[in-house]
């Protein structure tokens, strides 16, 4: 045995390409050669240190696209203690019960102890401490940090334009902020406000929630109160209900009680009337989000008919219309089948991207919709309305076919987030007959919960799958397709796929727990075509479909055609 | 037979010193594994025996030891469940690997900041399989599918690859503390 073909098949090892007759030969060698183990162990050293280089860019790129970096405006506090935090997301949560509390507890206070230390420490996010309830016509200073009605929010700044947010922060606090507003989420009790105005109700187990400004700071002791710092105006703090601690620079803390009102000039603190009409209220913020809907789903409404109308549509899933006890979704694609609709199993309707839109969610792994589409296509578009509740680490299906044969297609998302689209050009039925296109990472934790516009196109004239995100192109590829694109019978949301039959997904899955599974989220628009839409025409059903300024990816803006 | 509960004294002991150790233990678990996607699950069960059997660690005595005993055992368990043949070593191979004893330090802060500036160093196409392989967790056959190559071609770079940081690295180090 010579100490070159020992490392050549270290080197195959280690890149997980052995054969069964390469193994049993380097089992040979390791077993009868102390040398043959010095070598595998001095190469197992450097294949580690690689690894844990590449785990630790992974984590600072993940880190650096999560903003995990907040980005102060001048003369804003930096919280106390609450540093930013991080949390651990554990990919096994079914570990044996009885152990589990404990040493999950004693993981977390080890590793937010010594984060460098963290084994999983791929996706490692920071907390968020409130979330954004309401939405009435914001506009977001910068779309790039725009944020949608039900999104979390973390630690950091929102720059609102123009408009009206309510934000729940974790620990019960309702803020209803109204632009133009700069305001910082410092932790889940506390904020701090930059300029604007906002209300703020304060039930019993939020007591001690408190607004900071660079004037001023507010420490609520009971239920409801307002303050404003208007740009180049005296702020204001306006007390509707209870009590609450206000402190400037040049005074002691001073109770103000229902009905108390003061004006800060000269740092020098001056009664005036308490001012409710001042202050949005629930009730109006709630009036001027409906009005705002109802716009909005007119304009979707007539769009979704145009696609419905599309000479092309195959598949047209809305999930409008009075539903009742149906377990079936009508296909309202003007070539859809006859009586061909998307049943239903497991999965529940759900509320969509406004009040009063449905969508159907999927979060158990037996969610899904199936459905039947007969025929092969030159080229095919698929598009989507998603939001995704969780990025577990493994692929999520989005439309699956059942089959191997030549032309079927999968669509997916990716375990990195990336969109995936797969198409079957071998033989039928093998299993490494797959060619995937993936984008780069789209789906980041910090859009769990936004409702995102994905779509893929072939086209056949050019052989060139293109992906989109929020009607951007993010990717594109040639694909070497020779045969008709077909789904026959698919899923949407989930692959019928059964344990043990991972060997069907070729090349993809490194291990069981690695196939495309169920979407853990919801879906309330799903169109399949037998065309390349264009991309302006993509863009143009993202804009009449937006749900407020939707999260825009920076990938996007660099992607090269 | 279930360990009796330990004290939260000796847990917090034990805890600690898994922590003390888990780079080389990681590194240890993926040499035996190969599969990226697998370490974390078993660094994750090893802690958790550890943390149930801490009753059973002695003070004072070679937790390494003990440790790396626990850990072998869940490799074994899950190279028999979730790997394809050809890439799992049988258990005697395997005993004979940890038999031989591995470095008590697997890498240091030094040799990883090192390891970052010699990535620079790499053909641009080579360090986009360097990516996939060590930062995305791909393996070779997708990594081709990705930038166009035959896997052969993946399994070369990677190859060259990991010799060129080798070289780089050990330079470095040396240039360092000269």
């Amino acid at each position: 045995m010579s100490d070159e073909r020992t490392q050549l098949l270290l080197q195959r090892y280690f890149d997980q390409m052995l054969t069964v007759e390469e193994r049993a030969e380097l089992s040979t060698m390791l077993l009868a050669s102390p040398r043959a183990r010095e070598d595998f162990w001095e190469l197992a050293r450097w294949n580690a240190l690689i690894r844990q280089w590449g785990e630790a860019e992974w984590g600072r790129r993940d880190a650096e696209a999560e903003g995990l970096l907040l980005r102060p405006l001048p003369a804003a506090p930096q919280p106390k203690k609450e540093k930013a935090r991080k949390v651990i997301p554990f990919p096994r949560p079914n570990w044996k019960i009885g152990v589990a509390a404990l040493a999950a507890a004693a993981v977390i206070a080890l590793f937010v102890a010594v984060p460098s230390l963290l084994p999983w420490n791929k996706r490692v996010q920071q907390m968020s401490v409130a979330v954004l309830t309401h939405s009435a016509d914001a506009v977001w200073a910068d779309s790039g940090t725009g944020k949608q009605r039900g999104e979390s929010l973390t630690p950091g700044w929102l720059h609102l334009k123009s408009g009206a947010v309510q934000i729940e922060f974790s620990r019960g606090a309702r803020v209803i902020l109204e632009g133009p507003a700069e305001f910082q989420l410092l932790t889940d009790n506390s904020a701090f406000l930059g300029s604007g105005k906002l209300r703020a109700q304060v039930p019993e187990p939020a007591h001690g929630f408190s607004v900071k400004t660079s004037k001023f700071a507010v420490t609520d002791y009971g239920t409801e109160f307002g303050c404003s710092l208007p740009i180049g105006g005296p702020p204001e703090v306006h007390v509707f209900n209870g009590l609450v601690g206000l402190q400037n620079a040049q005074s002691a803390e001073r109770k103000l009680h229902q009905n108390q009102a003061v004006q800060i000039v000269h740092d020098q603190m001056h009664d005036i009337p308490a001012r409710r009409d001042q202050f949005l209220s629930d009730e109006e913020l709630a009036q001027r989000e409906r009005t705002s809907v109802q716009g909005r789903l007119a304009a979707w409404h007539a769009a979704s008919q145009a696609l419905s109308e599309h000479p092309a549509a195959l598949v047209h899933l809305d999930f409008e219309g009075d539903r009742g006890w149906s377990r079936t979704v009508p296909n309202r694609a003007w070539r859809a089948v006859p009586g061909s609709p998307a049943n239903m199993v497991g999965c529940q309707f759900a509320e969509g991207r406004w009040p009063g839109k449905s969508a159907v969610e999927f979060s158990r792994a037996e969610d899904r919709l199936r459905l039947n589409l007969p025929g092969g296509f030159e080229s095919m578009t698929l598009i989507a309305w998603v939001r995704v509740d969780s990025l577990p680490d493994r692929p999520q299906s989005l439309i699956m076919g059942d089959g191997m044969g030549t032309g079927d297609v999968q669509w997916y998302i990716g375990r990195w987030g990336e969109l995936g689209f797969g198409v079957h050009i071998g033989k039928a039925g093998d299993p490494t007959g797959w060619r995937y296109h993936h984008s780069e990472t789209l789906f980041t934790p910090d859009m769990l919960g936004s409702w995102v516009c994905i779509a893929s196109a072939y086209d056949s004239t050019t052989d060139t799958l293109t992906n989109y995100f929020n009607g951007q192109p993010v990717s594109s590829e040639k694909l070497g397709v020779r045969a008709l694109l077909q789904l026959e019978t698919f899923e949407i949301g989930n692959w019928a796929l059964r344990d043990g039959e991972q060997w069907r997904a070729g090349v993809v899955p490194r291990s069981a727990k690695d196939s495309a599974r169920n979407l853990q989220g919801r879906i309330d628009e799903v169109a399949i075509l037998a065309a390349p839409l264009s991309a302006e025409k993509i863009l143009q059903i993202y804009e009449s479909g937006r749900n407020d300024q939707a999260v825009a990816p920076t990938l996007a803006k660099n992607f090269q055609k | 037979m279930p360990s009796a509960p330990a004290s939260p004294e000796q847990t917090a002991l034990v805890q600690s010193l898994f922590v003390q150790h888990l780079p080389a233990l990681r590194g240890f678990v993926l040499s035996l594994v190969s599969d990226f996607s697998l370490v974390d699950d078993i660094v994750q069960e090893t802690f958790l025996v550890i943390t149930a059997k801490a009753a059973t660690f002695q003070r004072g005595t070679n937790f390494r030891a003990w440790a790396w005993t626990i850990a072998r055992y869940k490799v074994l368990q899950t190279l028999e469940k979730h790997a394809p043949v050809p890439d799992r070593l049988a258990p005697e191979v395997l005993d004979a690997l940890a038999a031989h004893g591995t470095a008590e330090t697997w890498y240091s802060d030094e040799q990883l900041q090192h390891l970052a500036k010699c990535m620079e160093g790499l053909a641009p196409k080579a360090r986009e399989a360097v990516e996939l392989r060590y930062q995305q967790a791909h393996r070779p056959p997708e990594i081709a599918t990705r930038l166009g190559w035959t896997v052969e071609s993946v399994h070369v770079a990677l190859s060259r690859a990991r010799v060129f940081l080798r070289d780089c690295v050990t330079q470095r180090m040396l240039a360092a503390n000269s």
